[in-house]
């Protein structure tokens, strides 16, 4: 499986494709990282608005 | 991250946290059209769990709140598995999780410099045996 990656000039991966083919179709998969090191606020949906399944 | 098949496309927009390479917490923002019809999904992982919102899924399952807990506690059988599922691939996310990867590379060439969003970048390509499997951590 072909996989290109780029690095930035810190060493970074900033972007990577692969291309497989599954179930006779070719799939294209790109990863682009967009930024490193920012401030990211994650906090789980407020209790209320949870169905638990 | 985009992944195109000709009846089939996903579209997100990732954010994560990690702590000792592994994810600790992370947003997925993700549409997917299938065959015309589009399906839009929010996931968020903190603390061990698993949380989706989508308005189709809270049709489909005739939820009464806005958004799932998809928990491997869940008395369905199949939520438990899907939940499951999910955390293995969160838990494959983080960069620590790449390099066991390493040998399952055939061969790599340096393919030159590159522009991404205007900033210089290296471009290199591998081949990647997609058949290996992961050595199991112990």
């Amino acid at each position: 499986m072909p996989v290109d990656v780029w690095l930035d000039e810190l060493g970074r991966v900033v972007t990577t494709t692969t291309t497989q083919t599954v179930a006779d179709q070719q799939v294209t998969s790109t990863n682009h990282v967009t930024g490193f090191n920012q401030p990211v606020t994650i906090t789980a949906p407020d209790p209320a608005d949870v169905d638990p399944l | 991250m985009t992944i195109d098949r000709p009846t089939l496309t996903e579209d997100g927009t990732y954010q994560g946290t990690y702590r000792d390479g592994k994810v600790s917490g992370m947003t997925v923002d993700m549409t997917i059209t299938s065959h015309g019809k589009l399906l839009s999904l929010r996931m968020v992982a903190v603390e061990g769990n698993l949380f989706v919102r989508s308005d189709a899924l809270a049709s489909e399952l005739h939820l009464t709140k806005p958004w799932l807990l998809i928990s491997v506690d869940s008395p369905n059988p199949e939520f438990a598995e899907i939940a499951m599922m999910l955390s293995a691939i969160v838990d494959g996310i983080g960069p620590a999780e790449h390099q066991p990867f390493a040998p399952a590379i055939l061969a790599a060439s340096d393919v030159g410099q590159d522009t991404i969003d205007g900033a210089p970048a290296h471009h290199f390509r591998a081949l990647v045996d997609a058949r290996s499997r992961r050595p199991r951590s112990t």
